[in-house]
């Protein structure tokens, strides 16, 4: 089905066990769009992510990106199609240094096999720089100070850094759509607000980038979403803009219990 | 030290850096002479007290300059200064070392030994290192190694310089046979396939009428340069060195080519994607790293190293049967490995060594080895999991 | 005739019916082989279940509950108890007392090797446990007196014999069978049908649920550590009185064995460890008895079943698909 979205998600049906975590979710995001996805912690979201970006196989359903269907696809190969993430517990290389986790993320776009890296290892060497040269330029957009410690191990930052770190990773392989999983997690006010404005960056150098945000802090999602979609059991409840659901009925009822 | 380091507009300036620079570099030899003479005194040295000794007053010294923060700074700079100097001031002495020893065959041939299991040690350092991938099979990838070199020499009469690529490419072929399916599996999983393979492998070349069963292979050749042969003494400066040098300078050759591919790959996509999947597959994957690809490759390319380790070894020894290629023989290399360095191709090098030539200098102790050597596996990881020289920060200039 | 004295040689046909006679011994040592697998394999399942982690020198522990037991039947001949106490008696008492003992080593390892690791990648685990494994042998190897020689297992049951069928049977040999079917049918009714094995089973589940629930994590992974042990130490009472020889080396390939039978079982599964026993049992007597020449391989058979199973059914027969949390 090719039309104007960049990810079509069709029928998408998951269980584990007995537990559906899943149940005929249809969704879309367009290009330069930004999406926020908003519901009740276990409503599938995380779940969700992790089908699109093929770690999990979905019992029924598909995925469209780019126009190709990518449901059987494993993750690496989706993530060279152009879809980038970053995840709920930030999952970083804990053991490798700042800089290494952003050269890791252009892994696609490093060319080279095994005879080259052997034999012909000064253009390995070359490219390499390269990507070095590259990753110091993301981190440096976002923060100056990141990127002259960029030599330090990831495990010793703080969380706000840590996220930062994360999405440089994720955009160093200039992915089309990016999806971010609780990126607020942690974080206190400042940091929060700072986040924010990586955001904004984000967008502003990647203009054809789209996002979809899982987020629990409302103020986030209203200021950067321009479509909300909220999940609950597994189900897509509402879709809109941020204040068309925010005065939807379902959606007040799965935050805030029924109402007596 | 730091002087050496700044820009100089003044000529008198640049005058007094050249001496400092002289100085430096004379400084450096001197230590590294200190070193080299240490070396040569713990393999000359008879007796436990003596070697006992001289081990202690080793890892004393080597205390006392971590201990140091100045002493270890200083020593760091000469030596990152001056690096080709220092790597060439090496390469003569490890060159010369068989000269220096030629009236000791014996401690030539445990040299040699020292680098079989250096080599060994690289190649799984690929796998259990840099990866985290478990892998007691690394007696299988060597026997294959060996044998298929041993056979394809005695049954056919191929000369050693081709049977000892086909050995590393016949050890390749199994190791990615044995990742490919295997590649899915959990690390528990995995330690037990490549125990069980490493297992089922002993017993095939055992009761396997055309690899010898259990009487093995005999009758292997000694490698030949044209008319020389490598069990003919060799001629040097008109020193005469026993024919152990040969093989030393044999094994030299083949663990420097090792380092220097070992460098290569960490320095390169293929050694990140390594440690991505160490730290944490699920994300190395998601960044685009086809996961079971890279594992296979770690797999592949350690067992060629042991292979090549293998076909040089049969031409050593001129005998081998499965009594060489057994479970302990994978679980010393790992305990190399560990001990020396996780993902730190030097660390792992000096971890081979030390492991291999301390407990032939201590032969009293030799009943006692695979004891200690699980004592030691213990209280490293208890201790110093990244073993003595944890893997560095690539960094990019 | 031979076949039951020495159970890993290739059986001759017998008088009467031949084949069927030949096809009933070859599986009842099919049936004694997997009951000594089954006791080590219940133990890496449960300790599996328990903290997930594999302890690689459990077969060793098995392999020291046969050396204790023959401590101990020594010390029994030396301090003179032997002779006091009626023969039944002090078979019990040597029994028991291995058993006890070998719990307690188990446990004892578990809180000076495996407890450090609890929280690190599972590669350390497996190389220190593997680690262990050596040290294990090794010291029986070195300070058991000829340890590195096979030993006789003293004869802790009748040695008299009956004729049935044209078959010959063991007093002996129907004692330890009776003896594994009876403990393995208890495990059965222990874990499945009673309080203590629901705990049991929680715990291998979820040890942080288990715990909400007001179980003792640590007590608990002591008990599992006591009760895999035990096991295992019967195990090597059994083995060394059905080989009537045991080595300082039998736990390692013991371990592995039983190792995998819970890998073929479902790690994790109590019942699976059961059938994963039988299964690598079955298989390593009746492929070693019936295909020709292929005594000698019978490790061989036993792992290409195991690595079948790892490669296309890693969770096993009764294990249940794993899902990675993300």
């Amino acid at each position: 089905m090719k039309n104007h979205s960049i990810l079509q998600a069709r029928n998408i049906t998951i269980s584990f066990g007995g537990l559906r975590a899943l149940d005929r979710v249809d969704f879309d995001v367009r290009p330069r769009e930004t999406v926020g996805l908003i519901g009740p912690n276990g409503s599938g979201k995380t779940t969700f992510f992790n089908v699109i970006s093929g770690i999990y196989k979905p019992d029924e359903g598909e995925v469209w990106f780019e126009g190709e269907n990518v449901v059987r696809r494993k993750p690496h190969e989706i993530t060279k199609r152009g879809m980038a993430r970053t995840f709920q517990n930030s999952r970083l290389f804990w053991q490798l240094s700042i800089l290494d986790n952003v050269i890791i993320g252009m892994h696609t776009q490093q060319k080279g096999t095994l005879f080259d890296v052997i034999f012909r290892y000064d253009q390995t060497k070359q490219e390499l720089r390269r990507c070095a040269e590259k990753a110091r330029e993301i981190l440096s957009y976002f923060s100056q100070e990141l990127c002259d410690k960029c030599s330090g191990l990831v495990v010793d930052l703080p969380q706000g850094d840590r996220r930062r770190v994360e999405i440089c990773r994720a955009l160093a392989s200039n992915p089309e759509l990016l999806l971010l999983d609780e990126p607020s997690a942690g974080m206190s006010p400042e940091e929060t607000d700072k986040l924010m404005e990586d955001i904004g960056k984000v967008k502003e150098k990647y203009k054809d980038i789209s996002l979809i945000i899982i987020e629990h802090d409302m103020v986030v999602i209203e200021e950067i979403a321009q479509k909300v979609i909220v999940f609950n059991y597994g189900k897509k409840i509402a879709e809109g803009t941020f204040s068309e659901i925010s005065k939807n009925e379902e959606v007040l009822e799965a935050y805030l219990g029924e109402e007596s | 030290m730091k002087r050496l380091t700044k820009r100089f507009s003044a000529p008198e300036e640049e005058r007094e850096h050249v001496k400092d620079r002289l100085g430096s570099i004379l400084f450096l030899f001197l230590i590294e002479t200190a070193f080299f003479g240490l070396i040569l005194l713990f393999l000359v040295v008879e007796g436990i007290i003596p070697v006992f000794s001289v081990i202690l007053g080793t890892i004393l010294l080597s205390y006392l300059i971590k201990r140091f923060e100045s002493v270890n700074d200083f020593l760091q700079s000469l030596f990152n200064c001056h690096k080709r100097v220092a790597i060439l001031w090496g390469m003569i002495f490890l060159l010369a070392l068989p000269i220096l020893l030629h009236k000791s065959p014996y401690l030539i041939h445990i040299l040699f030994l020292a680098g079989l299991y250096a080599a060994l040690a690289i190649g799984l350092d690929f796998q259990v290192g840099s990866t985290h991938l478990v892998n007691f099979a690394t007696a299988a990838d060597y026997g294959i190694g060996a044998y298929t070199a041993a056979l394809l020499s005695v049954k056919f009469g191929w000369s050693f310089w081709v049977v000892l690529p086909l050995g590393g490419v016949a050890a390749a072929l199994f190791g990615f046979l044995l990742g490919l399916p295997t590649m899915k599996t959990k690390t528990y999983y995995l330690s037990l396939v490549t125990i069980a393979v490493g297992l089922v492998i002993y017993l095939l070349l055992n009761n396997f009428a055309w690899t010898g069963g259990p009487n093995g292979v005999s009758g292997i050749p000694f490698p030949r340069i044209g008319s020389f042969s490598f069990g003919s003494s060799l001629l040097i400066f008109g020193i005469e060195l026993p024919f152990q040098a040969n093989f030393y300078y044999l094994i030299l050759i083949l663990v420097i080519i090792e380092f220097v591919v070992a460098q290569r790959l960490y320095h390169s996509k293929i050694g990140l994607a390594w440690n991505a999947i160490r730290d944490d597959e699920i994300a190395a994957e998601c960044q685009g790293i086809d996961v079971t690809g890279s594992k296979i490759m770690a797999f592949y390319t350690n067992a060629f190293f042991d292979g090549l380790a293998g076909a040089v070894y049969a031409f050593n020894v001129s005998f081998i049967s499965p009594e060489n290629f057994t479970f302990m023989l994978s679980v010393i290399v790992v305990t190399m490995v560990i001990v020396g360095g996780m993902g730190n191709t030097a660390g792992v090098i000096f971890g081979a060594i030390i492991m291999t030539l301390i407990p032939e200098k201590l032969q009293v102790l030799q009943t006692y080895r695979l004891w200690v050597f699980g004592l030691i596996i213990l209280l490293m990881l208890l201790v110093r999991p990244k073993g003595l020289f944890p893997q560095k920060i690539r960094q990019y200039t | 005739m031979a076949l039951l004295a020495n159970p890993s040689c290739e059986s001759e046909p017998l008088l009467g019916n031949s084949a069927m006679l030949h096809f009933v011994e070859v599986l009842i040592i099919a049936l004694m082989l997997s009951s000594t697998y089954i006791l080590i394999a219940v133990g890496f399942t449960l300790f599996f279940g328990a903290i997930d982690i594999i302890q690689f020198a459990h077969g060793d522990v098995a392999m020291l509950g046969s050396f204790v037991g023959m401590i101990l039947y020594a010390l029994g001949h030396i301090t003179g108890i032997a002779l006091v106490l009626p023969a039944w008696l002090f078979v019990i008492g040597v029994m028991l007392g291995t058993l006890v003992i070998t719990g307690g080593l188990g446990v004892l390892f578990e809180r000076t090797v495996i407890k450090p690791f609890r929280d690190s990648p599972m590669l350390m685990i497996l190389v220190a446990t593997i680690a262990l494994g050596i040290i294990i042998r090794e010291s029986v190897r070195l300070f058991y007196p000829e340890g590195s020689n096979p030993q006789v297992f003293p004869r802790l049951f009748p040695q008299a014999g009956f004729q049935l069928n044209g078959l010959y049977f063991r007093v002996g040999h129907i004692l330890i069978f009776g003896i594994s079917l009876l403990l393995i049918l208890t495990m059965m009714i222990f874990i499945n049908r009673t309080k203590t094995g629901l705990a049991i089973r929680a715990i291998s589940q979820n040890i942080e649920a288990a715990s909400l629930m007001g179980i003792n994590p640590d007590l608990a992974i002591l008990v599992t550590f006591f009760t895999g042990s035990v096991l295992a130490g019967i195990a090597g009472i059994l083995i060394g009185s059905y080989f009537s020889v045991v080595k300082f080396d039998i736990g390692l390939m013991g371990g592995i064995k039983g190792f995998s039978a819970a890998v073929v079982g479902g790690l994790g599964n109590f019942n699976g460890a059961i059938l994963g026993g039988l299964t690598l049992g079955m298989v390593e007597t009746f492929a070693s008895a019936y295909i020709p020449g292929g005594a000698p391989y019978k490790d061989v058979y036993a792992f290409i079943i195991v690595v079948f199973f790892l490669v296309f059914r890693p969770a096993g027969l009764l294990g249940e698909k794993a899902y990675q949390k993300v």
